[in-house]
């Protein structure tokens, strides 16, 4: 058995391909490539398919990375023809590369951001990303009940870029990911449009890369 | 593609996936070189119309054609629907991302009564005139098909063509004929005469129908050319036809995810409540070696990690054995699980348990359908209770703790003994589990048994029987309730007040389509989700039309009444329906048709053939 690490992109309509549904989208792309799974042992055997950071509904991606169990003897780039010949529309596997660093010790994420223009946008979002403070609304959890948390994004982001080009507004981020500390580009699109005053629609959101908390890629 | 004005409420609506299209296996071809484009349209939600076979068969099938494009159409959820007017966008084909109504043909499926009002809906947000009266041009021909058009009267003024029985063959020469006509530049009319002369296509508009002044039906006159009797259309050899090498992969989760194979048509047993048992006569079975192949294929082509062999009762599959062993060599190896849904209790034989729980087990289901002996006669449900109770027996010494039981309330004849025995029957099975020195150690039964109402159905010896009212229903529901004594049994109950307006529409006649564009326009949509679902809407509707619901589902028919279908043939001739109606009425029962053939008369849609006539002939020869 070895694991590797499938980097998928994830573009265009299948960024509507919920989490749920990637990891099944890739149980069966996996079948039927006819790559030879590892399986638990046991009574209910299963195999083992897990994507390192949930990409949230809506958003593409370069590379998102799912480990997998192997059997047998392909080679990484074997495993990445055999996947591409079958993926669905928008879908690709960049790479295969060995599993190194855990999925636990993932920190941050970077996102591209692109948003529909208005008149003065930019000027008004990089003031409220300088300001230090970027209130917000989180959903959690207690136990069993459903509870809303206030947060402050701008603890929750690293660097960043605002540009207006192309009538457009194009914000570069990264952002707390993980599963202690994170937060979505979604939320940030909130603290915004309430930090503004502005009604912010997006256009598109790319993840474009997973960071440790060196901020090497992951 | 979807276009912008798409993308951008997208992100407002729930599970956007079901509306991009872009699945792996859809089939995307270059509209400019295609003559006749197809919008298939499921109407209900993409979860539910992408779980159906028929579906995937005729989508593949019109694929296949260099000269045609097929697409899948969903009804929107609400959400998207209330978007989707706000922004002006039609309803488009998840293809192409092009508005329908400037497809050539537009084809529902009509699986059930409830969706009727998704039809009207639909027709709406695609901008296509809702009365077939209404659309002048020849295009779009917005036609139906599916197990409802054996009496789809309340939908026929918004039909053009209706296609009773299977959709194989009949789909092709449609659309060579429209094909044909569209470079003719024939008018709607022209074409729907010649349309007409096709062997299951019918064409409500092409008939006149006369009433008396008690509100029944009087005649059922055809216009010019129209035949007097539309006959249904069967395929006759499932080893030739048609069946797709691959399905749509869906990206949103779906109800039944996973390869389906067909394994036989119509069903042997005749239970008398049943119309599928009746409608999709006579018995044609695929073999083992069709299906096998079948499965593989779909499996390969999709990865998908169960298949389900699909038929009235599984059981009943003569080469079910032969077939379990070709799957299971490989897909063992594969780590596909089989399921075998429709299992009979009575021939849930030792070896088929076994074989079974090498697969996966999902529970089991059992349908006595009634609680005593006597109402399972009637029903022609043959299974005595020592049947059930030793199934459950094999069952629990299997190692299962949990079996489902199904029911039906309101049967005709019922008394209130018959509705108190279903929860004796329940309770018995619960005690068969203690009694039961195997059963598995620690662990504790639970029971779930499920009452729907009944409905009666055309083409079934129940034709013309009252149905009960909901009041009855609900009173009889409550009286099982009082009975039941453990709590191992969990009891589920059905709306009754949509298995009122199932039962209008089930045996209603085309008065009704006033009512259901009524109702529509008041906002009745996706009735078949509880949500949804009004029923004072529309029995308001009922009253602005003047027609009242009662006379369609709670009253009884005499024999020699005309009925609303009685220009359609579906092969089971009425003298067989009378028949067994009587043999209802005296308790008797009726043989399935591998002991012996009752004479239903819809081997003669396939030149006098039936397997199961063919089996209980060799039966017969065998045994003297
Ligand atoms: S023709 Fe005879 S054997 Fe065939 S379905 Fe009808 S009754 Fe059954």
């Amino acid at each position: 058995m070895r694991c590797v690490r499938v980097l998928l992109a994830k573009r265009g309509r299948a960024k509507y391909t919920s989490h749920l549904d990637m990891q099944r989208c890739m149980m069966r792309a996996v079948r039927r490539a006819r790559i030879e799974l590892w399986y638990t042992e046991g009574f209910n055997p299963h195999p083992y398919v897990t994507f390192a950071l949930p990409l949230p509904l809506g958003v593409e991606s370069d590379g998102e990375p799912v480990d997998i169990r192997l059997e047998g003897d392909m080679t990484n780039e074997e495993v990445r023809d055999s996947l591409n010949e079958t993926m669905p529309e928008g879908i690709e596997v960049v790479e295969v590369v060995d599993a190194v660093n855990k999925p636990g010790d993932i920190a941050f994420a970077r996102y591209h951001i692109e948003l529909y223009p208005k008149d003065g946008l930019a000027d008004k979002i990089s003031a409220a990303l300088a300001s230090g403070n970027l209130p917000a609304e989180k959903l959690g959890k207690a136990g069993r009940k459903k509870v809303t948390k206030q947060i402050n994004v701008s603890e929750l982001m690293g660097e960043y870029t605002v540009e207006n080009k192309d009538d457009c507004v194009f914000i570069d981020i990264i952002l707390a990911a993980g599963s202690q500390r994170n937060a979505s580009p979604f939320i940030l699109l909130e603290a915004l449009s309430a930090a503004t005053g502005e009604s912010i629609e997006y256009k598109r959101i790319t993840r474009k890369a997973i960071l440790l908390a060196n901020l090497k890629n992951f | 593609m979807i276009s912008e004005k798409i993308e951008r409420i997208l992100p407002l609506v729930q599970k956007p996936g079901r509306y991009t299209g872009g699945e792996l296996n859809s089939v995307v071809k270059n509209a400019s070189e295609v003559d006749i484009r197809y919008a298939f349209c499921f109407p209900d939600t993409y979860e539910v119309g992408m779980s159906h076979l028929g579906i995937k068969i005729l989508y593949s099938l019109v694929n296949a054609r260099e000269d045609a494009w097929c697409e899948r159409v969903f009804a929107p959820w609400v959400d998207m629907e209330e978007k989707m007017r706000e922004n002006d966008i039609l309803l488009y084909g998840l293809e192409s991302g092009d508005p329908i109504k400037d497809f050539d043909l537009v084809g529902f499926t009509l699986q059930y009564e409830m969706s009727y009002s998704n039809v009207l809906n639909m027709l709406d947000l695609a901008g296509i005139p809702l009365r077939s009266a209404d659309r002048r041009d020849l295009t779009p021909i917005v036609i139906a098909g599916g197990p409802c058009v054996c009496n789809a009267e309340p939908m026929a003024d918004f039909f053009d063509i209706m296609l009773p029985g299977e959709g194989e063959e009949v789909t092709n020469d449609l659309i060579d004929l429209l094909k044909e006509h569209k470079a003719k530049g024939s008018t709607k009319q022209e074409f729907l005469f010649e349309a007409a002369k096709i062997k299951g296509v019918y064409v409500p508009s092409l008939y006149d129908i006369e009433y008396n002044d008690d509100n029944t039906v009087k005649a059922i006159k055809p216009l010019g050319t129209a035949p007097e009797k539309v006959e249904k259309r069967i395929v006759s050899d499932l080893d030739k036809v048609y069946f797709p090498e691959t399905f749509i992969v869906p990206s949103v989760e779906i109800i039944h995810d996973r390869a389906v194979a067909e394994i036989f048509r119509g069903c042997i047993r005749g239970c008398r409540f049943c119309q599928a048992g009746y409608i999709y006569r006579p018995i044609r079975e695929k073999q083992a070696d069709t299906v096998n192949r079948n499965c593989k294929n779909i499996c390969d082509s999709t990865g998908y990690d169960e298949v389900s062999l699909c038929s009235l009762s599984t059981s009943d599959y003569t080469n079910l054995e032969e077939l379990l062993g070709k799957l299971l060599d490989w897909t063992e190896k594969d780590k596909v699980n089989i399921a075998l849904p429709s299992l009979r209790a009575d021939n849930f034989s030792k070896e088929l348990s076994e074989r079974l729980s090498s697969v996966r087990r999902s529970g089991l289901t059992f349908a006595p359908e009634a609680g005593t002996q006597r109402m399972r006669d009637v029903i022609n449900k043959n299974i005595t209770e020592e049947e059930i109770l030793s199934a459950a027996r094999k069952a629990f010494d299997g190692g299962w703790t949990s079996v489902k039981l199904y029911f039906m309330l309101g049967l005709p004849t019922e008394t209130d003994e018959d509705i108190v025995a279903v929860a004796q029957l329940a309770q018995k099975v619960v005690e068969e589990f203690y009694h039961n020195p195997n059963k598995p150690k620690g662990k504790s039964v639970s029971v779930s048994i499920s009452v729907a109402p009944f409905v009666p159905k055309p083409f079934t010896p129940f034709q013309w029987e009252a149905q009960n009212t909901k009041e009855e229903l609900l009173r009889k529901q409550q009286l099982i309730i009082s009975s039941l004594t453990s709590r191992k049994i969990s009891l589920t109950r059905h709306n009754t007040e949509m298995s009122f307006l199932e039962g209008v529409f089930a045996r209603g006649d085309r008065r009704l389509s006033a009512v259901i564009e009524t109702a529509w326009r008041k906002g009745c949509k996706l009735d078949g989700w509880e949500e949804c679902f009004r029923l004072d809407d529309w029995m308001q509707s009922f009253d602005d039309c003047g027609i009242s619901p009662e006379f369609y589902a709670n009253r009884e028919r005499a024999l020699d009444e005309i009925l609303p279908w009685d220009h359609l043939d579906y092969g089971v001739t009425k003298s067989h329906l009378v028949r067994e109606y009587n043999k209802a009425h005296n308790n008797e029962t009726t043989p399935h048709c591998r002991e012996k053939c009752a004479g239903c008369g819809a081997n003669k849609l396939n030149g006098g053939e039936c397997d199961a006539l063919r089996e209980s002939a060799a039966c017969k020869k065998r045994q003297s």
